[in-house]
């Protein structure tokens, strides 16, 4: 039996991992022009066209991540009105991403050779590649209205190409809303959703291009009260399964004669549940503002672990309040102060010395089993508009983090596990900028 | 394109962390443990020897070591050292030399190891992981090597590499080696080379992910190390690669260092060795009136 990887390896570097000095860029664009055209009084026309520009980039002296998406999409959306108490949505969409990535990462992919060779530090691994998807659905969705409630059901059929393989999509969606009285109404949803995996885990040298779609199942009820004029609150429990979900995988496969190592695998469960309660203040005597609240849990599991275990990102409790005054002479202060659980962690609770490697190999605690202190950062923005007959223009001073919190992102260790440190987030950041609206 | 910048700035400046540096010795460490041979057959029997620096010690500072074994563990999964298997046949008396105390066992490899091994397994061979749990009142510390155990058919078997020890160099001149060291100046910087016997790297085959079969030679790595106070520009060379060594400017009030290095062939085989270097005493200057 052989091992192979048709993709073949580039050449390694050797070098040694320098966390001491490292750098992390996010960027976003997106431009969205909509056009509705009411062709009668009971046909509508909608044209949506979205450009998305998005990158992603992590450096340090010798390692370096970036990756780069190009979204390029339309939606045609038709809205009849057939009767009183029957609306009928159909519409298609297509979208079209152009995904880039590189990335230099200390990576030993072992030998199939007993005993692998190993060295100090894992050699330095230049990893490229690039993947394109289309995305192209079509959908139709009914809304019924019989006296207080309004059924909506929907069904979306989609067809997701990438890596050069077609993959269908049937997505079945039930919306009901039931008006108790003219303040409160009650809710549910569910419905059933399909992603392509993310893209690094298929397109990079060392990705599985044979992925499949993710899967979830959503599913959440709740009620809107509408309080008093100005000021409304909205409660949503949830609960979401997941399936199919894309993880790193030690896996190999038999082609021919050949075993390949899938890197990636559709074997990731996942469930989620929680609560969120949004109580907002609408746009009323130049004061707008809300204050949301989700207390929710998330979890995994994979064939090989044996339980449960928390995913990356949960966050237990995630508090937003948001407030937004408009003064005289079109001055506009907002403010956004945020308090979020820490992400869970795996304790270590000791390391070994490893003399193969002459490292040191940590020994982990129960799997996230900890968590990152809170995290709590106060926003504060203030805008100066110059309204003319057909835009407006906007000048504004954006204060991110104003009491310069010290918020843990994650935790970096000594080369014996010994010593930790947090690395933590940006620091008090004025930014000045303007902007037009049309 | 501003923003994004001075996202690149704040997060650059926010990050700097400042750890202990990995080649400065403070406290009790295995700074090598060696399998001899490091390739065995089940039956065999493989010395391993470990070699502690533990600064500090007089001598009257006795390190209490046990020795463990893992076999057939998930080969995604390394040997925890755990008290439960830790073997009772063997509690070490180390001995000494200037600061580096040794301590061996004799491991036999058991003749079941291949027992509930897979087919790939029982073809290419498994780790035996024997590990050292070892205590000096002050501190414990664990240490891990693995033994490779290949079927006796699978010859022939790795060897460890022979390290005779390291050249000091001043300006690019040899001033001495790990037998004769002269005393040296502080805060001065000295070039470290170490010495090896080239033909105790073998050749091995080795078949890629592209099913090409190659022949490979062990490519030596040596990782330094030395007591505290010292500075190197680095702890891992490789090759005939050298490093650069700076004594202390006061602190060293035993007018010594130590230097240890342990070579790596990179399938198991190490070697080590240790010298002691004796520096100049310290000068201070003091003002008269």
């Amino acid at each position: 039996m052989i091992v192979s990887n048709s993709r073949k390896l580039p050449a390694k570097k050797t070098s040694t991992f320098n966390p001491s000095s490292f750098s992390l860029s996010l960027f976003f664009h997106s431009l969205q022009p909509s056009w509705t055209w009411k062709i009668t009084p009971h046909l509508t026309h909608t044209l949506t066209f979205s450009l998305t520009y998005r990158s992603n980039a992590a450096n340090t002296p010798d390692i370096f991540f970036n990756e780069n998406e190009w979204q390029i999409g339309g939606r045609e959306e038709l809205k009849l009105k057939i009767s009183q108490n029957f609306t009928l949505l159909m519409g298609t969409d297509a979208h079209e991403i152009l995904y880039t990535g590189a990335a230099r990462v200390p990576f030993f992919l072992p030998y199939p050779q007993f005993p692998s060779p190993q060295q100090p530090f894992p050699p330095l691994r230049d990893l490229k590649g690039q993947e394109s998807v289309l995305d192209w659905g079509v959908y139709v969705e009914g809304d019924y209205r019989w006296q207080k409630l309004r059924l909506i059901p929907g069904l979306r059929l989609e067809e997701i190409t990438y890596a050069g393989r077609m993959h269908q999509s049937l997505q079945p969606r039930f919306t009901a809303r039931y008006d108790l009285n003219s303040h409160i109404a009650l809710k549910a949803a569910t419905g059933i959703y399909q992603k392509y995996p993310p893209l690094q885990n298929i397109a990079l040298t060392i990705g599985n291009p044979d992925l499949g779609l993710e899967n979830a199942w959503q599913t959440s009820v709740g009620f809107e009260w509408q309080i008093t004029q100005a000021l409304s609150l909205d409660t949503t429990g949830f609960y979401n399964y997941l399936w199919d979900q894309s993880s790193p995988s030690t896996a190999t496969r038999l082609i021919g004669k050949t075993l390949q190592p899938l890197y990636f695998e559709n074997n990731q469960r996942g469930r989620i549940v929680g609560l969120e309660v949004w109580l907002r203040h609408h746009p009323y005597k130049n004061f707008f503002g809300w204050i949301a609240y989700t207390l929710s849990r998330s979890e995994r599991i994979n064939p090989t672990t044996p339980t449960w275990f928390l995913f990356s990102q949960d966050q237990t409790h995630i508090l937003t309040l948001i407030a937004s005054y408009i003064f005289p002479y079109n001055i506009q202060l907002g403010a956004r102060f945020r308090v979020v659980s820490g992400n869970p962690t795996t304790p270590i609770r000791g390391a070994v010395y490893d003399s193969d490697t002459g490292s040191y190999l940590p020994l982990n605690g129960a799997v996230r089993s900890a968590r990152l202190p809170l995290f709590h950062q106060l926003d504060l923005r203030i805008d100066k508009f110059w309204v003319f007959n057909r835009w407006r223009f906007s000048l504004y001073l954006d204060i991110q983090n104003v009491y310069n919190q010290k918020n843990p992102e994650f935790i970096t260790q000594s080369y014996d596990f010994s010593q930790s440190q947090y690395f933590t987030g940006l620091p008090i950041l004025p930014v000045i900028g303007i902007g037009g609206e049309f | 394109m501003r923003f994004c910048l001075l996202l690149i700035c704040f997060a650059a400046y926010s990050c700097s962390p400042s750890f202990a540096n990995p080649y400065e010795v403070k406290d009790l460490r295995v700074v090598a443990m060696i399998a001899e041979p490091p390739e065995a057959a089940p039956g065999d029997s493989v010395t391993m020897t470990v070699y502690y620096a533990d600064p500090g010690n007089s001598g009257t500072r006795i390190v209490d070591s046990r020795f463990g074994t893992c076999h057939n563990e998930d080969p995604n999964e390394d040997c925890v050292p755990n008290l439960e298997t830790i073997l009772s046949d063997h509690a070490a008396v180390t001995t000494r030399i200037d600061d580096i105390l040794t301590d061996t066992y004799r491991y036999v490899v058991p003749n079941n190891i291949f027992d509930g091994a897979s087919l790939i397994e029982q073809f290419y061979g498994v780790y035996a992981d024997v590990f050292v749990h070892a205590n000096n009142s002050i501190r414990t510390i664990d240490a891990l090597k693995r033994v490779v155990v290949t079927p006796a058919k699978v010859q022939p078997k790795n060897k460890n590499p022979r390290l005779l020890g390291f050249d000091i160099l001043y300006q690019d001149i040899k001033i001495g080696d790990e037998t004769f060291l002269p005393a040296l100046n502080r805060a001065t910087a000295y070039t470290l080379k170490p010495r090896y016997d080239a033909s105790s790297l073998e050749a091995y085959q080795i078949i890629d992910y592209n099913q090409q079969v190659h022949i490979l030679k062990e490519e030596p790595s040596f990782i330094w190390s030395c007591s505290e106070h010292c500075t190197l520009d680095r702890n891992t060379s490789y090759n005939n690669e050298t490093i650069t060594l700076t004594p202390p400017l006061t602190e060293n009030t035993d007018n010594a260092l130590t230097v240890h290095v342990v070579m790596r062939d990179g399938r198991g085989g190490e070697a080590f060795v240790a010298a002691r270097v004796v520096l100049l005493p310290e000068v201070k200057v003091s003002a008269t009136q």
